[in-house]
C-alpha cells in the first residue's frame, strides 16, 4: 500500500479577518498526481505555500514524509534573477539544493524544460514564456521526488504548454509525486490520479477522477436544433435538458441513448461526454448556490 | 551553515557587474570620481587628503547601503527569497551572500580610488597600511551592508521609496559627517555629535592609516562595535517566513 507523501490535518490561515484555509484535512499518496482545482481566491496557492514553507499556517498539523530530494517548487509568481543567464540560473539554484551531480541535472532539467537553445542567453532578454520554462527547469533540476507546481502552464501559448505537460508527465511516470494547480482541467485529464477542489478556502471534492464524473449525473451531452415538438417529447420521457441559443442540450444516462430517442432527434445531433472541466465547473457551481 | 550557500548566492548577486558593465563603472568609480575633481579643483591642496579619503568611503558606504537596500527589497517585492526558502537556504547564508557578493565589486571601486588618491597625494604606502586600508574597507563595509539591511528589513516595503531612503542615507553620512573635512572645523558640540556617526570614525581611522600615524583605539572599537550590534539586529530581522 502506497505511503502518504504529504498528509495536512486540520490546516487553517487567516491574514487579518480573512480566512484563506478553513480546516484543510489532506493525504496525498507517493506517486499522486494531484490536481488542485478552484476559482481565483480559493486558497491553492496558500496551500501550496504553507507546504513548501513561504508561509505559516494558522493552525494545524503538515506531514511531510522523508524525501529522497528536495521537493521541487515552481512558484506562480516569483521573479528571476534578471541578470543571470538560464543556465547559470538554474545551476545556481540546484547547487542550493545541495544535491549531487548539480552540472547533470541542470542540463537535463534545461533539455527538458526546452531551453537548451537559449541557456547562455540573459534571463531579461527571454520572453514571458521561456521565463516560465526556466520556473519550471529550477523546480525540476535535483528534484525527481515530489514537485510542487502552481499554475505551471498560465500564460504559455499552447506549443510551450504541451512541451511544460509533457515533461511533468514524464516525471510523474517515472514515479515523481505531483501536485498542481491550474484552471485548465481538460490539459491534465488523462494523467490525473486525484481531483482536489478548493472553494473559498475549503475543500469542497477530494477524490479521483471517477468520483466526480459520476457525480455529474449523466454520461452524454446531445446537442440538437431547437424545435417545439422535440421540447414536447423530451418532457414526456422526462429528459433532463437546457434550451439556450436555439439549441437544445441534453443530459443523458447510457441507458437513455434509445432508438425512441434518435427517432426524435432525427440526423441533427452532436454527441459529447462531459469533461472533467465540465465536471469541476458544475461542482463549484453546486457549491455556490 | 554552508559555505557552498554562502558562495552561490555571492555570484548571483554580483554577476550584474559583468552584464551592466556602464552601470557598474558609474557607481562604483564614475560617481566617486565625479565627486573628487570638482573638490580637488576647488580645495587647496592641504585639504586633498581629506577628499581622497572621504571618497574611498563614500564609494564603500554607497555600495553598501544602497545596494543591499535595492537587492533586499527587490528581492521581496518580485517574491524571490522562495527561491532560496524551498532550498533550506538559511537567512544568515543569503546575508552573508549578499555581503560578499557585494563586495566583489565595492571593493574594485574602492582600489581604483585609493589608488588614483595615492597617484594624487604622491603618497608611498608599505604593505601593513594597504593591509590596515583593506581591513577599514572591510569594517566600512560590513556595517554600511548592514545599515541596507535594517532600512530594507524594517523600512518601507516598497523597494522604490527604501532606495531613496538609502540614498538620504548615504548623503548625510558621508557630507554632512565630517568624512570630507576635518572634524575639527566643527563647532564643539557638533563636533561630538558626530563622535556619534561611524563614518566620522571610518574617516579618523582611514586618515591615520595613510598618515602612518596611531590609530585611534576608540574610534576602531566604535566601528567594530557598531557593525556587529549592526549585524546582530539584521540577523534578528531577516525572517523567510511572511504572515
Amino acid at each position: 500500500m502506497k505511503e502518504p507523501v504529504i498528509k495536512v490535518t486540520n490546516l487553517s490561515k487567516r491574514y487579518g479577518d480573512i480566512q484563506a484555509l478553513k480546516g484543510i484535512n489532506i493525504e496525498i499518496m507517493r506517486g499522486e498526481f494531484c490536481v488542485i482545482a478552484g476559482p481565483n481566491g480559493a486558497g491553492k496557492t496558500t496551500f501550496l505555500r504553507i507546504l513548501y514553507g513561504d508561509t505559516d499556517p494558522s493552525d494545524g498539523k503538515i506531514f511531510l514524509a522523508s524525501l529522497s530530494t528536495p521537493m521541487g517548487v515552481m512558484p506562480q509568481e516569483a521573479g528571476l534573477y534578471e541578470d543571470l543567464t538560464v543556465w547559470e540560473h538554474v545551476y545556481y539554484l540546484t547547487l542550493l539544493k545541495g544535491v549531487k551531480n548539480c552540472k547533470e541535472n541542470a542540463e537535463w532539467a534545461i533539455e527538458v524544460a526546452g531551453l537548451e537553445r537559449v541557456k547562455n542567453r540573459l534571463i531579461r532578454d527571454l520572453s514571458g514564456g521561456y521565463k516560465r520554462r526556466v520556473s519550471l527547469a529550477q523546480a525540476l533540476s535535483g528534484s525527481d521526488d515530489l514537485l510542487l507546481l502552481d499554475e505551471p502552464t498560465s500564460g504559455l501559448d499552447p506549443e510551450a504548454r504541451k512541451m511544460m505537460l509533457d515533461s511533468i508527465k514524464d516525471l510523474h511516470k517515472k514515479g515523481a509525486t505531483i501536485v498542481f494547480t491550474t484552471h485548465y482541467l481538460d490539459e491534465i485529464e488523462r494523467e490525473v490520479n486525484r481531483l482536489v477542489i478548493f472553494n473559498k478556502g475549503e475543500i469542497i471534492h477530494n477524490g479521483d477522477k471517477k468520483d466526480i464524473m459520476d457525480r455529474i449525473g449523466y454520461d452524454y451531452e446531445i446537442e440538437t436544433t431547437y424545435e417545439e415538438g422535440k421540447v414536447k417529447s423530451f418532457e414526456r420521457m422526462n429528459i433532463n435538458f437546457s434550451v439556450e441559443d436555439n439549441t437544445i442540450h441534453l443530459y443523458l444516462p447510457k441507458e437513455a441513448l434509445t432508438s425512441e430517442l434518435f427517432s426524435i432527434i432525427g440526423q441533427d445531433i452532436t454527441l459529447s461526454r462531459p469533461s472533467l472541466e465540465e465536471a469541476y465547473l458544475k461542482r463549484v457551481k453546486d457549491e455556490t448556490h | 551553515m554552508k559555505l557552498i550557500n554562502i558562495v552561490t548566492i555571492a555570484k548571483i548577486y554580483s554577476k550584474w557587474q559583468f552584464r551592466r558593465p556602464f552601470t557598474f563603472f558609474f557607481i562604483a568609480m564614475f560617481m566617486p570620481i565625479s565627486i573628487i575633481v570638482p573638490m580637488l579643483l576647488l580645495v587647496p591642496k592641504e585639504g586633498w587628503f581629506n577628499i581622497i579619503v572621504g571618497a574611498l568611503i563614500f564609494s564603500v558606504i554607497g555600495g553598501g547601503i544602497s545596494d543591499v537596500t535595492l537587492n533586499v527589497s527587490f528581492d521581496r517585492e518580485e517574491k524571490r527569497n522562495v527561491f532560496l526558502i524551498t532550498r533550506n537556504v538559511k537567512p544568515v547564508e543569503y546575508m552573508l551572500g549578499i555581503l560578499l557578493g557585494g563586495a566583489s565589486y565595492t571593493f574594485v571601486g574602492a582600489i581604483v580610488i585609493l589608488v588614483i588618491g595615492l597617484i594624487i597625494l604622491r603618497l608611498a604606502v608599505n604593505a601593513s597600511q594597504i593591509l590596515l586600508m583593506l581591513g577599514l574597507i572591510a569594517i566600512a563595509w560590513i556595517a554600511s551592508a548592514n545599515l541596507g539591511f535594517i532600512l530594507s528589513l524594517y523600512g518601507p516595503k516598497d523597494y522604490r521609496l527604501s532606495g531613496t531612503l538609502s540614498d538620504v542615507l548615504l548623503f548625510s553620512l558621508s557630507f554632512l559627517a565630517p568624512v570630507y573635512y576635518p572634524i575639527e572645523i566643527l563647532p564643539l558640540p557638533l563636533r561630538y555629535f558626530s563622535y556619534m556617526i561611524y563614518t566620522t570614525h571610518l574617516a579618523i581611522l582611514g586618515k591615520s592609516i595613510l598618515r602612518s600615524e596611531p590609530l585611534s583605539l576608540f574610534s576602531l572599537s566604535f566601528v567594530l562595535i557598531f557593525s556587529l550590534v549592526l549585524f546582530m539586529i539584521s540577523i534578528r530581522g531577516m525572517k523567510w517566513k511572511k504572515d
